[in-house]
Formats: structure tokens, C-alpha cells, sequence
């Protein structure tokens, strides 16, 4: 944060999304660290404490859920806000990541739109 | 033949990394397109087909205006009007296939009409893409086509209900039709449908369902029931679970369950000690679901597993 | 004299015919591969089956893993299936009266704490002792049980089931984080027909393995591996996706295999007295469809499913063998009513008789026949011409198939990092072919021996030896046959 611009983390196994997600947030103004599975994000996020992470939920070694879960219960981390990206549709995952402690959650395929508006709605709450 | 396979190796490889590389240097371009609308500069044949490959595989991650300007991208360079062409005429079903799938991707809305032709057609690739194409283009007026391909077995009917979830409440209305239909199947296909895409306004249609004759109908109904369902078809649900057939009696129990009817816990516990294994097992659940205390004494006083399970599992979660 | 050369020229005609239809038969099976795969393949680009397991309607499974004395590996197993991608699922672990800590590392990694579990009793089992669930992890439940075996611990797993559909698995396999996904696929496709499905078996030895995934594949560095690699490319590639075109696939491998549960209480599920449980479940499968003309299908996913660890000593690798052979002899003839029996269409016509003559006397014919049709060509009775025919059949189109496995695999999946390993792998194909099947012949044909010999008290022998084997032996494995 040392130059003034909010740090997201972003965390998708899939290079595509990372990419979109990165481009889109970078070119709304914010620095963007971006990690490829559940524990290269967690030790990322760890060093940098980000002031957002958006994590996608279907990644290997460890997933959003767990990911998040682990972020709560990490002293340094624990008020960064969390957004959840996911594919899967049921209304008990929506729950499920709220459960974990997230702060949002997005569907696959997602509006870069929206999520820029949801993550000013989440950083301007905080 | 070891020459061939390694020789194809390495080409490969390269081919893998100039792609790569040419990705690499479109990138920007394509970025700039899907989220300012800018206009890409005049590019060389294989540049354009690369983009054309980023963007399409970009399409499938998004949606909404970002993804409107891959879809306005693909129309003005004709490759929509290309794909459809394809798709309805090319002699190689894995082509058609391939362009049914593209077309749910960088489509337009308008796609939708010669997507729904395409689900008659004879190779099944073609009409699974062309299905799963129609639930991300979420067009409504696909909806019965949709569901006759299912009951038909033209489609997996699990991909069938997914393209309905995308298209969402605006099928309700053409779902609503089905319901009377001749074919059990799809009335109960219907059903099931109405249960995952409405509300409280269907449950009453829904309940006459119940009275069906069909018992693959009686049972979805009653399974809807319990998601959209309220009281005023709770006397109809407990009527349900003295049906001949099991698996009705098993869905209306789990229905009675999620909507948390105290009043049947009487009924339900005593089908947990005597009906069949997977009839049992739904009323003790119910049971556990409604009141896990109530479950942990009627387990004791009947001695009946289902229940004893029940209620364990609810006392440890 | 005279009758001694007619009955050289006679053995010598049988066995050019044997290796014709053998050979002949992998071809085709072969070509099918071709296609098949290469349909399977491009069809990924549009097949729809991320979007349709998004759904709540997916059908849930049960996973079953038996388990004795697996004290050493036991809790990563559980982990590992705890981490497998599908919408819904429970593990059900069955104790199989282990005499080791196994009961003592699952309750304490998992907080089991007992809870009652009601079990169907359609299929009878050895009594169950006692049920534990994970408070930790709900889905996990374990069954206590007496001993009983391998297949009988399965029964056991698959009558408290509470998912339609049960996936059986082994404790030492390795199993792809995606497998469940990729063996459902023909379920959701087709629900009202598919009643199983397996998947590709590999072969773990050699590769790289980082929090029960594997992560680099690379040849195992024991010859006797790499020649299994070989064999098992041919096996799973080319046989089963030929077989299961007639939809006469015999065998889903004991490793890893999802059945219908119904459809496995109707037949009334693994057999307890036989070493080769997994094959004689699935020709039960088969005849009881066709005899009652139920429409059916049995299905082999072209994706890898698992990793097994294989037999690296002669030793063990010779008592799998004669075991797997046993056990198809076994599964053979007590479903030989059904062989060459028209009810049971393209099985009994066509599937059972080749395994009879071609695989289960198979090596009788290779052994005796090689041997004597060489002593016919030096003695004369065999013209040059019929000996290089004989030659050509038995080498060297056995070696070109072992090519072509290989090529396939490396066409389609490309699993294999360094191309090191494809030149090492088809300089094997030699040694495969002039050495190691000859081995296999012999084993087999010791399998013989074997089943006279144990035909009597054939039960108790069983329960002692599992718990004797060491667990690479007791793996119940597909009967692994030339073709399959």
C-alpha cells in the first residue's frame, strides 16, 4: 500500500481468469499480486497482507473455502476481506462461503464489471 | 515409427510456444477490446485466427457488456454468421459440434433459433453442444425444446436442467404447459423444473401433481414441494407418504422434513420403524430434521436403526 | 512316423491360428483405440460436463474402501479421498477385524465417535461389530467388522450405502483427484442405461507423488516396471476400450470401480469365494441384464483414474500373475454355462469363448505350440514359407501392437514429460515381447497346477492368505490378461 494504490490478491488455477481479473482491477487502479493455487496465495498473502483477496473456489492443493478458512484463523490476516469466485451454482455453496467467513461471492462466468463494484463496495465498507 | 513420435513431439513443442508467444504479444489488443471497446488494429491472417482463439476462450469466463463486445467482435467479422453456417452444414459431426459449442460462447442472442435446430440433430456431440450453448446464451424461448430433448433422452437430462438453471424464472411460463401434457415424462420432468426454477406462486399447481397418476410424477411433485412448497400443502404431502409407490412416500417424507411439519412427526416416526430400508431412512431423517430430540426418544421407544442413526447424526452435528 | 509329423503339422496349424486370431483381434481392437480415442479426445473440446455437475441433481456416491491391517497408509488414503472434486459423496472405510492399530489411527485422525448406521440385509456379510462417524469430517463413517475378506468387506460397505451409485476402492491406490467426475461422466450422460464404469489404472512406480498427487511422471527405473507399463498401456488403452465397444467389457479394476448400488444387490454382490472377485462381479453383471434382456451398458472411461504401485520382484510378480490367472479360471468356470450360450449374445457367443481358449489356455497354446512348431520347421514338416508366417504373427505384429499402444498413449495424453522415455519404452516392446510374455506363459500355465491343487477347501485358504500377502499381493487386481 506504500503507494497509495489498494493491493488485491487474486488466486485462479486458471490462467485466463487470473488474467482478466488482473487486467480489469489493475486498469481500475489497484496493484495486483496474483497466485495460481490455494497455497501460493496463502504464503503471498502472508508477506504482502493484501487489502482484498479474490480467490476462486476449484483450486488444487487448497481450496477458496479452506483457503479462507485459513485466512480468518491467521492473526495478520484476518479482517482482509475475502470475494469468492465459483462456478458451481448451488444456493448451499453460496452459504457454505459465507460460513467460511467471506465477505462476497461471484459466479462463473463473471462480469468484470460487477466485480470491480463489488470490491469498491467491500474496501469502501472497511 | 519412434521417429515419427518424437518427431511430432518437437513440432508440437514449437508450434505450443509460437502460439504461445503470439498470444502473448495479443493480449493487450484483446484486453483493450473486451474492456474499452477498442477497435484492434489490422492484423496478418494467423494473428487474427490467435486472437480469435484468446477471445473465444476469454468469452466463455465472462458475461455481461465485457462479454457483449467479444460477441459484437465475432459478428462483425463474420465469424458468427460462419459458425452457424457450420454448424447446420458442415458433414463432420465433431465440426458441427465444435461450431454449436463455439456459438454458446461468442454468440449473439439471435443464435439461439438455429441453436434449437440443432437439437435435432442426428450426431448427439452436436445436440449436447448445442444444448449446453442454449443454457449459456440463456435463451428462454429454447425452453421446450430443451425439455422434450431431455424426456427423450436426445439429452443427458442433467444437462438439460443446467441450461433451464441458466435460463432461469423466464422459463417458468413455458414450463408451465408441460404439466398437462400426455407424456408422464414430461409432465414429471416439468415438475421437477418448476420445483427448481420457482417459488411459492407454482406450489399449488405443483400439489396437483400429487394426485397424478404417474408415480414418477407424484414423487417429483412431492420432491418440489418440499422446496417451494408452504402449510397449505402440508395435509397433501402427509396423505403422500401412505402411497402405494416407495419412492413417492420417500420423497414426500423428505419434504415434510424441509418444510418442518411437527405435526407429521407421528406418522414419519412410524414408517421409520417399519417401511422398506430407503422409505425408512427418509422419514427418520425427517424426523431428525424436524426435532432431533423427538428422533433420539421415538429411536429408544421403537428401537427402530433409521431413527437411532438419525438422531446420532444430528446430535454430533 | 507318419503320425507323429500329422500331429507336428497339426500343432503347428493351431498355433499360426491361434497368434492369426489373437494378434488379429488386437488389431481391430486396436484400430477401434484409434478412433475412439481420438473421438473422446476432440470431444472434450465441446462436451458439456463441467456445466452438467454443477447441478443438485447430481447423484451422490458412495465411496467404499476396505481396509486390513493398512495401518502404515490408512489416514492418507482418507485424506486423499476427502480431497476428491465431485458435488456429493461419503466415504464409508470397512475394518476388516484388522490385527493392527488401523482402528486406533482412524479414530484418533478423523474424532470418530460411534453412531448407529443402518445396513440393508439382502446381502449377507460377516457380522458388523460396530459403526463409527467423523465428527470431523461427517461424510467419513467407519464399519468394525469381523473378517471376512476383501470382497466381503465391499458387501458390507455396499449394504449401509445411502448413495445410489458406490464407488469400490483400494487402500493403496492413489486415486486422481478428478476420478469421480471423470467416471460419472457416462452415468449423467446416460443414467437409465449405465450401471458401471471404470477407468485407466496407471502405474505409479518411478513418478514423483507431492500430497497424494502425482506430480511428475516419469519410467519407473526397475525393468521389470517399465515392462509392466508397457503391458498395461496395451491392456487398458487398446483392450477395454475394444471390449466395452461389444459392451462386453469383463473387467473394471479392483482398484477403482463405480456401480450402480441396486444393480449390485441385485446380483448379490462380490462373491466371497473366489480370488478374482472384480471380473466374476462384472460377468455376473453382464448375464444378469441380457438374461432378462434388460437394456444395459458397462462403460470404460479413457481417462486415468488411478495410480498403483506395481510388483517390482519376480517373486511377487509371479504370485500375482498365478493368482490373477486362478482367478479367471475360476470366474470362468462357474459361468460356463454361458459360454457359446446364445442368450447371452455377443458375451456368449463371442467375449467368453476368447477368453476361455485364447487367454485361459492361451499360454498353453504359446508355450507348447512355439516350441513344437520350431521343432516341426527343423524337422522338416514345416515349410519355410508357413515358419516365417508363424514368426511374423507371434513377433513381430505382437511387437508392432506394443508400438502402437505406445503410440496411442503418447498421441493422445502426452503424460510422459521426457521423450527419453518413449525411446526407452520402445526398446522394451522388444523385451517385452521376446522374454516377458514367455515368463507370464510360464506363470500361468503354473497357475494351472495351482487350481488343481486348491480346488478343495478353497474358503479358509482365502482368509488366511490375505492376511498373509504382502499388500502389494493382496491387491485384488483386474485379472491383467494379454488382451485386457
Amino acid at each position: 500500500m506504500s503507494d497509495g494504490k489498494p493491493t488485491i490478491l487474486v488466486a485462479d488455477d486458471e490462467e485466463d481468469v487470473r488474467e482478466l481479473v488482473s487486467y480489469r482491477l489493475t486498469r481500475s487502479g489497484y496493484d495486483v499480486i496474483d497466485a495460481v493455487d490455494g497455497e501460493e496465495a496463502f504464503r503471498l498473502a502472508a508477506e504482502h497482507v493484501p487489502d482484498l483477496m479474490v480467490l476462486d473456489v476449484m483450486m488444487p492443493r487448497l481450496d477458496g473455502y479452506e483457503l479462507t478458512k485459513r485466512v480468518r484463523a491467521e492473526e495478520s490476516l484476518r479482517s482482509v476481506p475475502v470475494i469468492l469466485l465459483t462456478a458451481r451454482s448451488q444456493e448451499t455453496d453460496v452459504g457454505r462461503g459465507f460460513e467460511v467467513g467471506a465477505d462476497d461471492y461471484l459466479k462463473k462466468p463473471f462480469n468484470p464489471d460487477e466485480l470491480v463494484a463489488r470490491v469498491r463496495a467491500v474496501l469502501g465498507r472497511r | 515409427m519412434l521417429g515419427v513420435l518424437i518427431l511430432r513431439r518437437a513440432h508440437l513443442a514449437r508450434q505450443e510456444r509460437r502460439r504461445r508467444e503470439m498470444e502473448d504479444a495479443l493480449k493487450g489488443i484483446a484486453m483493450e477490446l473486451l474492456h474499452a471497446g477498442a477497435e484492434p488494429p489490422p492484423l496478418g491472417e494467423e494473428e487474427r485466427r490467435a486472437l480469435a482463439d484468446l477471445l473465444g476462450r476469454y468469452a466463455r469466463a465472462l458475461r455481461g457488456p465485457t462479454h457483449d463486445r467479444i460477441v459484437d467482435y465475432f459478428e462483425r467479422e463474420g465469424t458468427v454468421a460462419r459458425e452457424l453456417e457450420v454448424m447446420t452444414g458442415a458433414r463432420a459431426g465433431w465440426r458441427r459440434a465444435t461450431a454449436a459449442f463455439r456459438l454458446g460462447d461468442i454468440g449473439p442472442a439471435s443464435a439461439a433459433g438455429g441453436l434449437c435446430a440443432a437439437l435435432e440433430d442426428p450426431d448427439r456431440d452436436v445436440r449436447i453442444a448445442a444444448g449446453r450453448s442454449l443454457g449459456r446464451l440463456r435463451a428462454p424461448e429454447a425452453t421446450a425444446s430443451l425439455l422434450s430433448a431431455a424426456v427423450d433422452r436426445r439429452l443427458p437430462p442433467a444437462l438439460v436442467r443446467w441450461a433451464l438453471l441458466q435460463i432461469g424464472a423466464p422459463a417458468l411460463p413455458r414450463l408451465l404447459p408441460g404439466l398437462t401434457d400426455d407424456n408422464e415424462r414430461l409432465r414429471a420432468g416439468a415438475v421437477q423444473l418448476i420445483g427448481l426454477l420457482g417459488g411459492p406462486s407454482e406450489a399449488a399447481q405443483i400439489e396437483d401433481g400429487l394426485r397424478d397418476t404417474s408415480a414418477m410424477v407424484r414423487a417429483q411433485a412431492a420432491r418440489a414441494l418440499g422446496r417451494i412448497g408452504g402449510e397449505r400443502n402440508l395435509p397433501a404431502l402427509r396423505t403422500a407418504t401412505w402411497d402405494r409407490i416407495p419412492e413417492v412416500r420417500e420423497a414426500a417424507a423428505e419434504a415434510l422434513g424441509q418444510l418442518r411439519d411437527r405435526d407429521s412427526i407421528e406418522l414419519l416416526a412410524i414408517r421409520a420403524a417399519g417401511d422398506q430400508f430407503e422409505v425408512a431412512r427418509a422419514c427418520a431423517r425427517a424426523v431428525a430434521a424436524i426435532d432431533p430430540e423427538e428422533a433420539a426418544q421415538r429411536a429408544t421407544a421403537t428401537g427402530s436403526v433409521h431413527l437411532f442413526e438419525a438422531a446420532d447424526l444430528a446430535g454430533i452435528l | 512316423m507318419s503320425a507323429l509329423h500329422t500331429a507336428l503339422f497339426v500343432v503347428g496349424v493351431i498355433t499360426i491360428t491361434y497368434f492369426a486370431i489373437v494378434n488379429g483381434t488386437y488389431l481391430v481392437f486396436t484400430v477401434i483405440a484409434w478412433r475412439s480415442l481420438s473421438s473422446h479426445l476432440r470431444g472434450r473440446t465441446y462436451s458439456a460436463v463441467e456445466e452438467a455437475f454443477n447441478s443438485p441433481f447430481t447423484p451422490g456416491i458412495t465411496v467404499i474402501l476396505p481396509a486390513f491391517n493398512e495401518s502404515a497408509g490408512i489416514v492418507e488414503s482418507v485424506y486423499s479421498l476427502l480431497a476428491l472434486r465431485y458435488p456429493s459423496y461419503e466415504v464409508i472405510v470397512v475394518n476388516d477385524g484388522s490385527t493392527d492399530d488401523t482402528m486406533a489411527r482412524l479414530t484418533t485422525a478423523f474424532d470418530l465417535v460411534p453412531a448407529h448406521r443402518a445396513v440393508r440385509s439382502a446381502i449377507p456379510t460377516q457380522p458388523i461389530q460396530a459403526s463409527y462417524v467423523s465428527r470431523r469430517s461427517p461424510a467419513v463413517w467407519v464399519l468394525d467388522k469381523a473378517n471376512g475378506g476383501k470382497a466381503d468387506a465391499l458387501n458390507a460397505g455396499i449394504s449401509a450405502a445411502s448413495c445410489p451409485y458406490v464407488c469400490c476402492v483400494d487402500a493403496d491406490a492413489l486415486i486422481e483427484t478428478d476420478a469421480l467426475l471423470r467416471v460419472a461422466a457416462p452415468i449423467l450422460d446416460d443414467p437409465d442405461n449405465v450401471v458401471a464404469t471404470g477407468g485407466i489404472v496407471r502405474i505409479a512406480n518411478g513418478s514423483t507423488i507431492d500430497h497424494g498427487r502425482v506430480t511428475g511422471v516419469r519410467l519407473p527405473s526397475n525393468p521389470l516396471a517399465v515392462l509392466q507399463v508397457l503391458e498395461y498401456f496395451r491392456a487398458f488403452l487398446i483392450g477395454r476400450v475394444g471390449w466395452t465397444r461389444l459392451n462386453a467389457l469383463l473387467i473394471i479394476s479392483g482398484a477403482f470401480g463405480l456401480f450402480q448400488r441396486q444393480a449390485l444387490e441385485e446380483v448379490g454382490g462380490y462373491a466371497t469365494d473366489t480370488v478374482g472377485e472384480d471380473m466374476e462381479l462384472v460377468v455376473r453383471l453382464h448375464r444378469h441384464f441380457r438374461a432378462r434382456e434388460i437394456p444395459y451398458r458397462i462403460e470404460f472411461v479413457a481417462d486415468p483414474v488411478c495410480w498403483t504401485e506395481v510388483p517390482e520382484d519376480l517373486g511377487s510378480l509371479s504370485r500375482q500373475r498365478r493368482r490373477w490367472h486362478r482367478g479367471l479360471g475360476q470366474t470362468l468356470w462357474r459361468h460356463r454355462d454361458a459360454t457359446f450360450n446364445p442368450r447371452y449374445g455377443a458375451l456368449g457367443l463371442l467375449v467368453m469363448p476368447y477368453f476361455v481358449f485364447l487367454e485361459f489356455f492361451g499360454p498353453v497354446v504359446e508355450t507348447v505350440g512355439t516350441a513344437l512348431t520350431i521343432v516341426a520347421f527343423i524337422v522338416g514338416d514345416l515349410s519355410g514359407a508357413s515358419f516365417v508366417a508363424f514368426l511374423v504373427l507371434a513377433f513381430l505384429v505382437a511387437i508392432l501392437l506394443s508400438i502402437a499402444a505406445l503410440a496411442l498413449e503418447e498421441f493422445n495424453f502426452r503424460r510422459h514429460q521426457h521423450t527419453r522415455d518413449i525411446v526407452s519404452l520402445v526398446s522394451y516392446t522388444l523385451l517385452e515381447n521376446l522374454g516377458y510374455r514367455q515368463l507370464n506363459d510360464l506363470w500361468r500355465m503354473i497357475a494351472f497346477v495351482d487350481l488343481a491343487r486348491r480346488k478343495q477347501g478353497w474358503g479358509a485358504q482365502q482368509r488366511r492368505g490375505i492376511g498373509n500377502l504382502s499388500a502389494a499381493e493382496a491387491r485384488s487386481h483386474p485379472t491383467l490378461t494379454k488382451s485386457q
